[in-house]
């Protein structure tokens, strides 16, 4: 009866589909990887052109480097070797092989993650394939702004090659410097500019992906480069955000919208989060189409980013809050960033907008010139690190209902973290966010104290999560499931569009050997 | 104390520049005030705030929009703003350090007699550093260039000036001088919201260039302009026998 199920025959898995919460059970208790062999290893080499920096073992240091994720919450895992392939034919043989032979793989880009997604697992100890190598921008075509590129580029490079060619790249996060594309894509990465430039998934115009069993699948990737086509199920919109489970991404086709000519930024203090809303609805009133992010960030997160040191800070959270109208939780800061093809045009919406805004704030800051504008998004992205730093951060990544951002961060102070009893001085939740998307980071770091605290853990989960559920928000916003998440998933969703899910799954990776534990629940 | 302080509109230090038809690129170019003067527009300011100088005023050079130049040095806590307007090009292919340091001289000795002139050390365009000496060589005055520190001294200033061999200090006895600073004078505050409101309400006069009887036609002609050739990629070499190799032999800077 086992044996069947191990089959990848379509036919079968289509009559398995008939009862499976039972398959998907018995899969799991019996579901042998194999162990790597020195002929495995001859093979990887041989496919690799036995170049020996392509291929490392597990005793290296950079594998154990690599088994760690930037979060420090898992790792190191054990990872079996580290494979880094340079074409799609590569990637093809490896995967073929791996299929052949049942071995687990976890896909690695950047590993900025935060949800431990692109490290092995200690259950698996999967090998590690990182298309780092895989970092080539083939082409730009300049008058539409497609770019092609392969799935290792780095987003910051990318973002630079086509600035140079007058085209913005549609998608820009704190850790553009490490993340790669494919990572980006894997993971449907969210960024501050969703709301002006729509998501990365709608960008998307073409996908190169190498199934489970080494299949390569071209969705308008080598040969078709349009921005519209309607030829076929748009199969490859499934691979974005599936955290390297249903397939390796290996290239992109993506839309660029056009360079902004006029970037202009300010930060703004205000006294209370009623505030925040009133200044929220007016930069959509006054800014309009050239409002391209807006960024929150509360009193605590400001502080702390102040105290590093490592910044100017243009305005001063002591300074403000001894201001008799900050109310509870305040000053809150927003970054308000547009975007347009006019400088004149966009100074004179400022204008209004500022006017509109004098007596909603306590204070502001607009950038003077280029260096003032990166220097205001440095600040904005220091967050997390500045966090990362000082201790273990309990990550909380949601979106909610805008209105009710304050109102759910005074709950969890409330009801979860004050009767803990800690001092400010051992224990803050700092908050910040993608206010105009909907999108909040919820984070609260243990001051000085790097091992994770179960009391701590107890009192945020699972109430942050119910809690949100119950506003109608998002567990997961943007960082998506890894292994961090991926259990929640039942409170998500119904079974009906969970079973959908672990069938797609079976379809594309009936062996389980892409990146295991990770993004659909692991049954018990 | 009345204080002069020049604020250069340039291509923003942060935007790549591009050569077009010959010359530097300038349209749909973001263009922002001078590094350099911004440190100048600070430190006239905090002498205004310690009380040393009583009015700060600016001045800027070039098309009408230098008067959102002045603007950022009004909001950053200048009195008023003096624009002398012109479509030369300010970069040095117009209009070059001479021309410039005789606009500044007549200002200061026929209209405002100001008791200090502070410059920035250099525009970032250009990369001169000429106005400064030039300024006062023409109001025979004294200059003290590379300005790393200066406080007030009896009716004078002290001034610490870098140089390649270390620090100088240098005490001006009589006024007025001029002054350019460089960049580890001070750190620039930013324009706050409150300021910017209030920069719009300060005075700023324009001249026209033409109307002042200067000579503002180029010295030296530009013969060529282009961007410089891209670099080479690195390369790694295996181990120190292959870069001893390549030093000797290709880069051949050892013997």
């Amino acid at each position: 009866m086992a044996s069947i199920f191990f089959s990848s025959s379509r036919r079968k898995i289509l009559s398995c589909s008939r009862s499976p919460p039972f398959i998907f059970t018995l899969r799991r208790l019996h579901q042998p990887y194999n162990s790597l062999t020195e002929s495995d290893i001859q093979v990887f080499s041989e496919i690799l052109g036995h170049n020996p920096s392509l291929l490392l073992p597990a005793s290296d240091p950079i594998v154990t480097a690599a088994s760690t994720d930037w979060t420090g919450h898992y790792g190191p895992a054990p990872a079996r070797l580290l494979l880094r392939p340079q074409t799609t034919a590569q990637v093809s043989a490896l995967l073929r092989y791996c299929h052949e032979r049942r071995l687990p793989i976890v896909p690695q880009g950047g590993k900025t993650g935060l949800v431990g997604g692109s490290v092995p697992t200690r259950a698996h100890q999967e090998i590690i394939l990182q298309l780092q190598q895989m970092n080539q921008i083939t082409a730009l075509d300049p008058l539409m702004g497609i770019v092609t590129c392969q799935a290792g580029v780095v987003l910051q490079n990318l973002q630079d090659y086509c600035a140079d060619q007058g085209w913005l790249v549609p998608l820009d996060l704190g850790a553009k410097g490490t993340c790669q594309i494919g990572g980006n894509l894997s993971t449907n990465a969210g960024g501050p500019y969703f709301r002006k430039y729509g998501s990365l998934a709608g960008n998307v115009l073409g996908l190169e992906v190498v199934l489970a069993d080494g299949r390569i699948l071209d969705y308008n990737y080598r040969q078709r480069n349009n921005l519209k086509d309607n030829t076929g199920y748009k199969w490859h919109q499934l691979f974005l955000g599936s955290e390297g489970t249903l397939g390796i991404i290996t290239g992109v086709t993506l839309a660029c919208a056009p360079l902004p000519r006029s970037k202009q930024a300010a930060f703004v203090a205000c006294a209370s989060y009623n505030q925040v809303l009133l200044v929220l609805q007016k930069a959509r009133q006054y800014l309009g189409e050239i409002l391209a992010a807006m960024e929150s960030m509360d009193a605590a997160i400001w502080t702390l980013v102040e105290a590093s040191g490592r910044h100017k800070m243009p305005l001063s959270a002591e300074t403000l809050r001894s201001d008799s109208a900050v109310l509870e939780g305040g000053p809150f800061f927003l970054l308000i960033d547009t975007h347009g093809s006019n400088a004149d045009h966009d100074q004179e919406k400022w204008q209004t907008f500022l006017e509109a805004v004098q007596n909603d704030i306590l204070n502001g800051v607009l950038a003077q010139d280029m260096k003032q504008y990166q220097s205001f998004w440095q600040i904005r992205e220091s967050a997390n690190p500045t966090v990362a730093q000082l201790g273990y951060t309990y990550k909380y990544d949601v979106s909610l209902p805008i209105a009710q951002f304050q109102d759910w961060i005074q709950e969890m102070r409330l009801e979860r973290l004050g009767p803990l009893g800690r001092t400010e001085s051992s224990l803050v939740n700092a908050n910040w966010g993608h206010i105009l998307d909907g999108n909040l980071h919820f984070n609260v770091t243990t001051i000085g104290e790097r091992e994770v605290q179960k009391d701590l853990v107890n009192a945020l989960e699972p109430y942050v999560f119910h809690s949100i559920l119950k506003r109608g928000g998002s567990i997961s916003a943007e960082h998506g499931l890894g292994q961090a998440k991926n259990h929640l998933l039942p409170s998500v969703h119904n079974e009906i569009t969970l079973d959908w899910m672990r069938s797609m799954k079976a379809l594309l990776d009936p062996k389980m050997i892409l990146n295991p534990g990770k993004f659909l629940p692991v049954s018990s | 104390m009345k204080i002069l302080v020049g604020v250069k509109r340039v291509v923003d230090y942060a935007v790549k520049v591009r050569v077009a038809q010959g010359t530097v690129e300038l349209a749909n170019v973001k263009q922002s005030m001078n590094p350099f003067c911004e440190i100048a527009v600070e430190e006239a300011v905090r002498l205004k705030e310690s009380n040393i100088a009583k009015e700060v005023i600016a001045l800027s050079i070039g098309p009408k929009q230098c008067t959102e130049t002045l603007r950022t040095a009004l909001a950053m806590g200048c009195d008023r703003g003096i624009h002398i307007q012109t479509d030369l090009r300010t970069d040095y292919m117009e209009l070059q350090p001479l021309a410039i340091a005789k606009l500044f001289q007549q200002i200061v000795a026929e209209k405002e007699k100001p008791d200090l002139i502070l410059l920035g050390k250099q525009g970032i365009d250009s990369d001169c550093g000429q106005v400064g000496p030039m300024l006062a060589g023409l109001l025979q005055c004294p200059q003290v260039t590379f300005a790393a520190k200066v406080e007030s001294k009896d009716n004078g200033f002290l001034v610490e000036r870098e140089t390649d061999a270390g620090t100088e200090s240098i005490h001006i006895q009589t006024l007025p001088a001029v002054i350019t600073c460089d960049l580890r004078l001070n750190e620039p505050r930013y324009a706050t919201l409150p300021n910017i409101m209030k920069a719009k309400k300060k005075p700023v006069e324009t001249i026209l260039a033409e109307t002042m009887g200067i000579d503002l036609t180029p010295r030296n002609p530009v013969l060529q302009v282009m961007e410089p050739p891209p670099r080479k990629d690195g390369i790694k070499v295996a181990d120190v026998d292959a870069l001893i190799d390549k030093l000797r032999n290709e880069a051949k800077v050892l013997a």
